[in-house]
């Protein structure tokens, strides 16, 4: 057995090759981690931010074929499926950024709870995801080779919550590019998926500083909390 | 016989004209101070170049080259440099001008985290790519028991990269290089075919300027 190949592999390798043979279609649920190994190098504004995730946001899933390159840039359809958990991912990233971004986040269960008058909550995002795509580009070489392709749209609402008035309203993409590698049954690989996520994310926090309507509602809130 | 010589003779033709081939080197602008112990370089990617070149590609590209001429160099890789600077520096947010890599490193968590890792130099990929042009032709044929592969082809190969260098220190654009590398492979075909020659056209351009780059770094250019 080569070093680094566990042998459970092999089994997971041997089993999607009889189901493929067979004509079976596999479905693979992706398991990866969007978090980011140090927090964000930002400097945090003195305010209490709630965070509403709607269940729509949350249970976001994508399920997205697994294509193969033949001659020419021919696209060959393998019956592999991958199901990419973005929802969840997505919160766990945006949870760690906007606690970068704020002194104080609180994760609200309702958006009508953050807006309530007696909560020293100032402000609510609410991130919300337009699509996500996953295909696989072909060269169209003889000897065609393959890369894999995410992209993620978001838009992150900013609500008030004196009055509960769209403060903002963000757009936000990601996208990346990967060279295809094997990954069965124990595998942590995002296919580009959390690279994608994280560079959506990117955007977003450099751009919510420089939105002109952001500048001016956090000008006032920051100016409202110090008297 | 004739036939063969004659045919012996445009392969020998061929064959010493794909080893003419010259890698180019140009560099505009470069002004570099001298490193310090501390001091270490980074090698990136591009947004626009990530799709035929990664960090991983532009670093096995230049840095044995480098390493190869200063051993002493000290280079930070460039996951841990992109994960220390989140949301700056990702492929995405890496900026391209001047006024762009002022506003973010006048940014104080940003500069604290670059005084950290001791990074001094960024070194970030502007073009990158190989174009590959086939010529000729070999037509293959297959019958009853027997079959095969008749003809020439030969294919023209160029590999163009671009770097350039931003001094994070000095908060300014140290300069470019950019070389290129031109060559031609050929593969007849005689029953079988079989490429004689292969134009290592982007490993030339790598070892080019990894060299070119080590040098201007440590002083010697």
């Amino acid at each position: 057995m080569k070093p680094g190949i566990k042998s459970g592999s092999h089994w997971a390798l041997l089993i999607i090759l009889v189901l493929f043979v067979a004509g079976c279609s596999f479905e693979h649920i992706l398991k990866f981690d969007t978090r980011l190994p140090l927090s964000p190098a930002v400097e945090q504004i003195p305010l209490h931010i709630g965070v509403y995730y709607s269940p729509e946001f949350v249970e976001y899933t994508k399920k997205a074929e697994l294509i193969g390159c033949g001659p020419n840039g021919r696209k060959d359809r393998w019956d592999i499926f991958y199901i990419f958990p973005v929802g969840t991912t997505s919160r766990d990233l945006f949870d760690q950024i906007v606690t970068s971004m704020f002194t104080t986040v609180t994760r609200t269960s309702k958006p009508s709870q953050s807006l309530n008058s007696a909560s020293s909550i100032v402000g609510l995002l609410e991130p919300r995801i337009e699509s996500f795509d996953w295909d696989t580009v072909c060269s169209d070489k003889y000897l065609s080779n393959g890369k894999f392709i995410a992209k993620v749209r978001y838009v992150i609402n900013l609500y008030d919550s004196l009055d509960g008035h769209l403060v903002a309203s963000m757009h936000t993409e990601g996208q990346h590019t990967e060279k295809p590698r094997l990954c069965f049954l124990d595998c942590k690989d995002s296919f580009g998926a959390a690279e994608a996520i994280q560079d959506a994310m990117a955007k977003f926090m450099i751009d919510f500083y420089e939105q002109s309507e952001v500048k001016r509602w956090l000008l006032a809130r920051v100016s409202g909390n110090h008297q | 016989m004739i036939a063969l010589k004659v045919l012996t003779a445009i392969l020998l033709a061929l064959f010493s004209l794909s080893f003419c081939t010259t890698v180019h080197f140009q560099s505009e602008s470069i002004s570099l101070g001298s490193l310090s112990a501390r001091d270490s370089i980074v090698l990136l990617s591009s947004f626009e170049s990530s799709h035929n070149f990664n960090d991983d590609d532009v670093d096995d590209c230049i840095r044995p080259a480098m390493h190869k001429i200063n051993p002493k160099l000290r280079f930070v890789p460039a996951k841990k440099f992109r994960e220390n600077l989140y949301p700056y520096f990702t492929p995405r947010t890496t900026s391209c001008d001047l006024e762009g890599y002022k506003s973010v490193l006048d940014t104080v968590a940003v500069s604290q985290r670059i005084d950290s890792l001791g990074v001094r130099y960024v070194i970030i990929l502007t073009k990158g790519g190989t174009d590959t042009d086939w010529q000729g032709g070999i037509m293959c044929a297959g019958g009853f028991g027997a079959g095969g592969c008749f003809g020439l082809s030969w294919w023209d190969r160029k590999s163009e990269l671009g770097f350039a260098i931003w001094d994070l220190r000095a908060k300014s654009h140290a300069g470019n290089v950019q070389s290129e590398d031109k060559g031609t492979g050929i593969m007849p075909a005689f029953l079988l075919p079989i490429p004689l020659y292969v134009p290592a056209t982007k490993s030339a351009v790598c070892n080019e300027l990894g060299t070119r780059l080590a040098k201007l770094l440590s002083g010697q250019e």
